[in-house]
């Protein structure tokens, strides 16, 4: 995958908090970079010493009036599809649940000590970037813990996003070790572990 | 509370009633209409009456005329929706205003016009673009008396910068493919007012320069009336079925038995199937004459069309000049194009092109605020420190964040 490789913007911050933010990005230029469980970083400091890591749980795509009536008609004309699309710049809402931030050299799977302002750059991890973060797995806690996100169908996700960053004598490996942390996370609910299980199983 | 609804609910069932019993005899003189309407068949009895009323001493006709011969059509007829052309280009301006506000901190208008071009049969993107244009200058905002000019001035000054941003592009999109249609939302016979409007005269001759030159490069002209409520089609209902010696100014002011009717709510009843249109005619009134004193091609000319592709007719005006309207293959075309785009908005009946140039040239009240914060940042600059008026920073005090007391649950 491309994007494994190379940070791309994803979007700019619309609104943030310690826990997440939303960005937002035209509707004509969203493509692979905007997928459901991928990881994005954003600068959280003005010299961009500091990054807060997350995962894209939701990508909504809003509506307004003129949108909802041109659906209604019986055939819907390429010309105004192709306007609608790249003029009247449909806006695309991402959101993010923050699971980590680095700080100088060091990785932390915590909150970040503080949001990132309105129009930071949302950038795509690289796959190095996904590699170092996904040694550990204190991030699976905030996954599963957090309320607003499908956390199950999110984390599952993430996973198989990150298994794209191993190298393919790893992969395996990694995915084993991904089924093991979530065994002892979810050891008292096995149903709910069954079924993670299953959306990560190679 | 700004309106108390228990003293007005009363008059909201009265309201009721008045109009269920008004649309009874709306009925019976819709059947009078019809019935005159299809008895307008022939044209030669029509001519006659229009010839009568142009050359007696009277006058106060203000009906609709047929074409002049050769070109004129069948009252009655009724053409179906023509074949759509293969390819054409649409222009559309819209416009939108700021009005000077002596409360302000600064006096000025804003005049923002918007500008869409669709090109019909080609998988192009769609050209838009705004032209704002801020006036502030004394010369520009005050009258000859040096009073601040008022909103109908600005209304008209917008209507002709919308008019000359549709001869620009005109001559611009002169190559492309034909027909090249510029659509204008309102009609096209204008009255600037010379007691209310400033420089009415001047406005008046630059609007006719701009028909001038989209007449020079053979653009399709089209005012677009949504919701007519014209009565011209009547009137001349009302002239035909007078005797020759009851024809008077005190007549002719009112629409006799058919008062009330409008076109529209006629027509509602005769272009029943989707695309059908409606004879194209004249209006007979001064201010028509002197457009086609400017010359033959220049009077306006209109024909109704039912716009919607299903279901309950949907009736819309159609204003063109005459340099259009004695070009059937072109009304032809111009008719069939604004029916696709009238078919673009699924439920709303209105042509794309002209929603898209209104939604270029909106400026909301959030923005005339961030305007007017610009505006404040540069004199601020320049040494003047802008103040509101007393009264308009008091309003912004009563009705900014109003808290409702509510009963808790």
């Amino acid at each position: 995958m491309a994007v494994m490789t190379q940070s791309e913007i994803v979007g700019r911050v619309l609104r943030a908090s310690t826990t997440g933010f939303d960005c937002g990005t035209r509707g004509s230029t969203i493509d692979e970079r905007h997928v459901f469980g991928s990881f994005v970083k954003v600068p959280i400091a003005d010299d961009r010493s500091m990054y807060a890591y997350g995962l894209i749980y939701a990508i909504r795509i809003e509506d307004d009036p003129l949108a909802r009536e041109l659906v209604m008609a019986s055939i819907v004309d390429n010309t105004a599809l192709l306007d609608q699309r790249e003029n009247r710049m449909v806006p695309v809402e991402i959101g993010v649940i923050n699971i980590g931030f680095q700080s100088g050299g060091m990785l932390m799977q915590a909150l970040p000590p503080r949001p990132p302002l309105s129009l930071s750059e949302v950038q795509l991890c690289s796959g190095d970037e996904i590699y170092v973060f996904t040694q550990r797995f204190e991030f699976f806690r905030l996954v599963l813990s957090a309320s607003e996100v499908p956390s199950d169908e999110l984390l599952a996700a993430a996973v198989r996003y990150a298994a794209w960053a191993y190298p393919d004598q790893e992969r395996y490996e990694f995915l084993v070790r991904c089924g093991r942390q979530l065994a002892g996370l979810l050891s008292h609910d096995l149903k709910r572990l069954t079924r993670v299980l299953a959306l990560i199983k190679p | 509370m700004s309106l108390e609804f228990n003293k007005v609910i009363d008059q909201v069932q009265r309201m009721g009633r008045y109009a269920g019993k008004r649309n009874l005899s709306h009925s019976d003189r819709l059947e009078l209409a019809l019935e005159r309407f299809y008895r307008l068949t022939d044209l030669d009895p029509v001519h006659d009456r229009i010839h009568l009323v142009r050359t007696s001493g009277v006058s106060g006709y203000r009906g609709a005329t047929p074409l002049p011969r050769p070109y004129s059509e069948i009252i009655a007829g009724v053409g179906d929706a023509p074949p759509m052309p293969e390819s054409a280009t649409l222009i559309a301006a819209d416009g939108s205003q700021v009005y000077p506000d002596q409360h302000e901190s600064s006096l000025y208008y804003l005049v923002n016009i918007g500008i869409y071009v669709y090109h019909h049969g080609a998988q192009r993107l769609p050209a838009q673009f705004t032209a704002p244009e801020l006036a502030y200058a004394d010369s520009k905002i005050k009258d000859g008396d040096g009073r601040v000019i008022n909103n109908q001035t600005v209304n008209a000054r917008r209507t002709l910068a919308e008019m000359q941003w549709l001869t620009r592009q005109a001559a611009e999109y002169r190559d492309e493919a034909r027909p090249l249609v510029t659509l204008h939302d309102g009609p096209l016979l204008k009255f600037f007012g010379a007691t209310e409007v400033t420089d009415a005269h001047q406005i008046e001759r630059d609007y006719m320069q701009a028909l001038r030159e989209l007449y020079d490069v053979r653009a399709v002209l089209c005012g677009y009336i949504d919701r007519p409520r014209s009565t011209s089609l009547i009137s001349l209902l009302h002239l035909m079925e007078l005797a020759e010696g009851e024809i008077n100014e005190v007549v002719l002011k009112t629409n006799g038995d058919l008062e009330g009717l409008t076109d529209e709510s006629l027509l509602r009843h005769v272009l029943v199937q989707p695309g059908q249109r409606s004879a194209m005619m004249t209006q007979n009134s001064p201010q028509n004459a002197e457009y086609k004193n400017q010359g033959a091609e220049f009077e306006i000319a209109f024909f109704y069309a039912n716009v919607a592709p299903f279901g309950q007719p949907v009736i819309a005006r159609f204003d063109v000049p005459l340099w259009v309207a004695r070009e059937p293959a072109v009304v032809d075309a111009l008719h069939a194009l604004l029916l696709h785009q009238c078919g673009i908005q699924g439920r709303k009946h209105y042509p794309y092109a002209l929603t898209r140039a209104d939604e270029m040239a909106f400026v909301s009240s959030v923005e005339k605020d961030q305007l007017n914060q610009l505006i404040n940042i540069e004199l601020l600059k320049n040494g003047i420190h802008p103040e509101m008026s007393n009264k308009l920073q008091t309003k912004g005090l009563a009705r900014g964040e109003r808290r409702q007391h509510r009963l808790r649950g």
